[in-house]
């Protein structure tokens, strides 16, 4: 009876068009500083980790905050690829790869992986996630506000794989933390500031109708 | 108390204030500038940067504060990165197969 109830949305959601359906989620700007606002928390609790170091790890919660956010957004892409008829398997894909990286990031926090080995993972998670910014959730012409913006903000995104790379180099130092804290940054209020665009109409609607 | 550890410490306990500073700036620009705001509705304030940005700055006051108390009574050491690297297996192995300290050890003749 409960999974009926809970199925009956899910089933009229599927007969709403494009505009309806966004009456139950987010529309794209409002995801936009959603997003814009969990990657400003991000980066100011990653700015505190660095600042407060080994004080910082002292609470167990604290210690797996960083692979619980790389997990929330695996899931995430997983329930986006659930909702969202278009470009299923590259969203399941790239859910799959953050969680991924979540767990190896866990494992390294916990002692049971190398820095290296975790960075196999979270590195190639960070330039897919900035692939599925930028590229794959760019819609319009390539003049258009949402193009730029989404290129703008998945080439940020991206950048922090290298950034990554770059700490575990000398994990230790401050500096090359403030490198990965930076981009963090810009993306929070590249996402909050910039303008997205009126470009949901440029979504094959017909998708979203019976 | 260490100097270094006590302004980390105030830093530290000063980033949600800031950030909810930062918030409300943006909102008193967003008044002054805008000619035409949008209606006050609950969906307004949930989705709107500036409110947001507020928001985040109080989640971030009650996360930081007590680290802050922490942070500023510990010392030099405590505030270095650490570094979690897995114990290697061969380390592992070659702990097991020590000896303990007073066991027979056979020499040959």
């Amino acid at each position: 009876m409960i999974l009926a109830a809970l199925a009956e949305p899910a089933a009229d959601a599927g007969r709403l068009n494009f505009h309806e359906f966004h009456g139950y989620i987010p529309l794209p700007w409002e995801n936009h500083r959603l997003f814009g606002a969990g990657f400003l928390l991000v980066g100011v609790l990653l700015l505190v980790e660095t600042l407060a170091g080994g004080v910082w790890f002292r609470r167990a919660w604290r210690r797996d905050l960083w692979p619980a956010v790389l997990l929330v957004l695996g899931w995430g892409l997983i329930a986006v690829a659930l909702i969202d008829p278009n470009d299923r398997v590259i969203h399941s894909l790239m859910g799959v790869m953050m969680i991924m990286a979540g767990v190896s990031e866990r494992r390294y926090r916990h002692g049971q992986a190398t820095l290296a080995g975790a960075n196999l993972f979270v590195a190639p998670a960070l330039f897919a996630g900035g692939m599925e910014v930028g590229v794959f959730h760019s819609h319009g012409g390539m003049t258009s506000q949402a193009f730029l913006v989404h290129s703008l903000l998945g080439l940020t995104a991206m950048l922090m794989a290298p950034a990554r790379l770059y700490i575990a180099r000398e994990p230790r130092s401050p500096a090359r933390h403030a490198v990965l804290i930076v981009l963090v940054f810009v993306l929070a209020f590249e996402l909050l500031g910039l303008s997205h665009g009126q470009s949901i109409d440029s979504h094959p609607t017909a998708a979203y109708t019976s | 108390m260490d100097v270094a550890g006590r302004k980390r410490a105030i830093l530290i306990g000063l980033l949600g204030p800031a950030i909810s500073a930062l918030g409300f700036a943006w909102v008193l620009l967003g008044s002054a500038t805008d000619g035409s705001p949008d209606p006050a509705t609950f969906r307004y304030f949930l989705f709107s940067a500036p409110h947001l940005v507020i928001g985040i700055g109080v989640a971030v006051s009650f996360v930081c504060i007590p680290l802050a108390l922490d942070v500023g009574e510990a010392s030099q050491e405590d505030l270095e990165i650490p570094v979690f690297e897995a114990v290697e297996d061969d380390e592992e192995e070659g702990a097991l197969l020590q000896d303990p300290p007073g066991a027979y050890t056979w020499l040959p003749k």
